[in-house]
């Protein structure tokens, strides 16, 4: 820790490395749910690497990385807690429509995205239609789906890249 | 140790900012760093009181107590220190050990000049306003470095470790009114002192608050 705060990338990839299971299986604890943790990690070593001053050496570093930890917890769940539940999007079956609903019969193109975009998994498949097809800021995403902004970027942009590959197959 | 893979976005937010740091130093080497403002709260306004009215200031022993008063004070800004590190979280046990120590102690150093003047009630309330607007105008400026120290870290508790600030600046002011005040009446000094040791502290867990939402808005 006192090296990574000296500026060096070895030490911060080894710390890495020592603590990111743990840290997964912390937010897995409390949010279970397992692209979320895998988001509050990614954020926490953010969150971390922005308040690696706060850590004063030689005190011990997991009870301050687990404490940063609850922060990045709480900031989650505030900002799904502070925003409204919109839940008029999503259809019956509580999913966000994947095709258009049109009058005469889809080119075959279109049904080629339609399928594409409905092979997504949902965690990445909501963030993507809610952005590029609802038009939805990143902000308003994150209340609405209860993760962060940046999860909300991140699983968009995972859908795009999934789409780009399916797509120039 | 497995290797693990570092996600881009992580790796690329920690390259690009990868200067060395310097690591905070302890709560309390930076309340001593604080120990300025203690003396101005201690000194100043006492000074500008009896530069503004020519008033008779406290007598000597009243001094010593004020001095007691002011290292509660920075006692309090030093766990405030501790409580915005994350990870050296206070127990409940240590807090609410605090919080009577701090309310004792105000209580007890005030009980010592206990001396309830003979003036009519307008008076009194007259007293009570210059009081309260006396330890505002001193401790509002003086609780802008604490801020920012505390604005510097990470608290889990923001408005816990506002209102531990806000009580030790306002201790500290305390500290400094009682030496100037003319009311020793119990009534005084709940209202007057007591009011704006509370209403400090509140600004301050407000102020703590709203910064902690403003960084996690950026």
């Amino acid at each position: 820790m006192i090296a990574y705060q000296r500026g060096d990338l070895g030490a911060f990839k080894q710390l890495y490395s020592i603590l990111v299971d743990e840290a997964r299986r912390h937010f897995e604890r409390s949010h279970r749910d397992p692209v979320v943790a895998h988001d509050l990690v990614q954020d926490l070593f953010l969150e971390l690497h922005r308040s690696r001053r706060t850590y004063t050496p030689p005190l011990a570093v997991r009870p301050w990385i687990f404490g940063i930890a609850r922060k990045v917890s709480a900031r989650c769940r505030r900002s799904a807690f502070q925003q409204p539940q919109v839940q008029n999007l999503f259809d019956e079956e509580g999913e966000l429509p994947v095709s258009a609903p049109v009058s005469h019969a889809p080119s075959p193109d279109a049904l080629d995205i339609e399928n594409a975009v409905s092979a997504l998994p949902r965690s990445t498949r909501d963030p993507w239609l809610m952005h590029h097809v609802f038009g939805f800021s990143f902000h308003s995403i994150a209340a609405r789906l209860e993760i962060t902004v940046m999860a909300a970027k991140l699983r968009s942009s995972r859908a795009t890249r999934a789409l780009r590959e399916a797509l120039s197959r | 140790m497995t290797e693990h893979h570092i996600p881009a976005r992580v790796l690329s937010a920690v390259q690009g900012d990868l200067q060395p740091v310097r690591p905070f130093a302890s709560p309390g080497r930076r309340t001593l760093a604080l120990l300025p403002v203690a003396i101005v709260l201690f000194l100043g306004m006492p000074a500008y009181w009896g530069w503004q009215t020519h008033a008779q200031l406290a007598p000597w022993p009243s001094w010593g107590w004020s001095a007691v008063e002011s290292v509660l004070g920075l006692v309090m800004l030093a766990a405030g220190f501790r409580e915005a590190i994350p990870g050296r979280e206070l127990s409940a046990k240590t807090l609410t050990a605090l919080t009577l120590v701090a309310c004792a102690g105000f209580v007890l150093i005030n009980a010592t000049s206990y001396l309830p003047p003979p003036v009519p009630i307008e008076t009194r309330l007259r007293w009570l306003r210059e009081c309260i607007s006396l330890a505002l105008l001193f401790s509002i400026p003086a609780l802008l470095p604490p801020a920012w120290l505390v604005s510097r870290a990470l608290p889990n508790r923001p408005a816990l470790t506002g209102a531990l600030c806000g009580l030790g600046v306002g201790l500290m002011a305390d500290a400094g009114l009682r030496l100037c005040c003319w009311d020793g009446g119990f009534s005084h000094i709940a209202f007057a002192h007591g009011g704006a040791v509370l209403l400090l502290t509140a600004l301050a867990a407000l102020g703590a608050t709203f910064v902690e939402r403003l960084k996690a808005g950026r």
